[in-house]
């Protein structure tokens, strides 16, 4: 059992690595510099911090979730820039991917590890029930796979993703995490949030590649839990439909 | 304090790096210590099954057991990989692992639609049973 324990984890992190080698499309807007630097100086400057309150023998790492406009966000000129234009793109509806940029029904499938956990032990090992999701649309489908997600407190995953096969439609990825326990602080800007979930301000988007397939992407956040929907289909043509679906399951899903 | 001499598990990864299809990124974050008959210390943060690129940085900061200054803090930064990497096999005794992430998720466009940060820590593999 114990071999078995280390081999799962180490695949978690290290198994994409070897499997994913054959994609090959970079993103079609690379962070500025001056993001970059912002990014690295915050990271170093909160492992001081971070540092210092060990070195007191004080930690405090709470969750937040933060919706801000993007005029009040503490970022270079051009990170907001970047929020700016996808802003702008998303308002013109359904986004154009080149060939190749959205994976195949088959690839995606390739990606996943085969552990399927039920419910109930899914509750041992997340130490909270995972979100109830029985009168949705994948309620009936095919549990394709369920992995960790989040981070690890207390010796235990916050979050899991769990992935469905949908007949006539393709391949659906629940993500659900516990951003509270694992002390993660999300920040989200008004202006992107283009939908909502039972009230819940949402961010959804849709794209099509050249080569005729579909990515949807339904992201959320309550209180407690942050949920990332994700929908690849190999019939692009008929993703907007797709995305339709996306919000459905949202809305009937019970945390 | 960073040094030059060869890692050959950075190295490696490094190697296979690739990009893939930027969208809203659920990404994870974990620091490990003394792991792999005790010579491996990182933090990493990434995403996974769906592997989605994101701009990223994450700084794994070592320390002593028992000490307060740390040995050392190794920082991997960048744009459009779905995993970024600090860390090392060199270090000596029993460490401590101190994380922090910092990301920012993309959308298909590689446009910013989000931000993250996360702290996390370790004095052991973080092995866990799934």
């Amino acid at each position: 059992m114990k071999s078995r324990i280390v081999f799962l984890t180490f695949i978690s992190v290290f198994t994409p690595t070897l499997v994913c080698a054959q994609h090959t499309t970079p993103p079609e807007a690379p962070a500025n510099q001056e993001t970059l630097d912002w990014l690295k100086e915050r990271s170093l400057k909160s492992s001081e911090e971070n540092n210092f309150q060990m070195a007191r023998g004080s930690e405090t790492r709470e969750g937040q979730l933060i919706i801000i406009p993007l005029a009040e966000w503490d970022a270079p000129a051009s990170a907001k820039e970047s929020v700016a234009r996808g802003i702008a793109n998303q308002s013109k509806g359904t986004l154009k991917a080149a060939s190749s940029a959205i994976p195949s029904t088959d690839e995606v499938l390739g990606r996943l590890a085969d552990t399927r956990r039920s419910d109930a032990e899914l509750r041992q090992l997340l130490g909270y029930a995972p979100a109830e999701i029985s009168r949705t649309p994948i309620g009936a489908a095919e549990l394709l796979s369920t992995e960790p997600t989040g981070s690890i407190k207390e010796g235990k995953w916050t979050g899991v993703t769990r992935s469905y096969r949908v007949p006539k439609v393709g391949v659906i990825i629940l993500e659900e995490n516990d951003y509270i326990a694992s002390g993660r602080v999300i920040t989200l800007f008004r202006e992107t949030l283009n939908e909502n979930v039972n009230g819940t301000p949402a961010r959804a988007s849709a794209s099509r590649s050249d080569d005729g397939k579909g990515q949807a992407e339904l992201r959320w956040v309550t209180p407690q839990r942050s949920f990332t929907l994700t929908l690849y289909t190999d019939e692009g043509n008929r993703i907007e439909q797709d995305q339709a679906l996306l919000l459905q399951i949202a809305q009937g899903i019970r945390s | 304090m960073k040094r030059n001499k060869a890692k050959p598990l950075p190295y490696l990864i490094s190697l296979t790096l690739f990009f893939s299809t930027p969208a809203f990124a659920e990404v994870k974050a974990i620091s490990r210590a003394n792991c792999v008959i005790g010579i491996v210390n990182e933090s990493i943060t990434y995403d996974r099954p769906q592997l989605r690129p994101f701009n990223g940085s994450v700084t794994s900061t070592h320390t002593q057991l028992g000490n307060t200054v740390p040995l050392h803090s190794l920082v991997d930064v960048g744009y459009g990989k779905w995993r970024y990497y600090a860390g090392d096999i060199e270090d000596p005794g029993t460490l401590r692992v101190d994380g922090t992430h910092y990301w920012l998720v993309v959308d298909p466009n590689g446009q910013i639609v989000e931000s993250g940060q996360e702290a996390t820590s370790a004095t052991d593999c973080n092995i866990t049973e799934w």
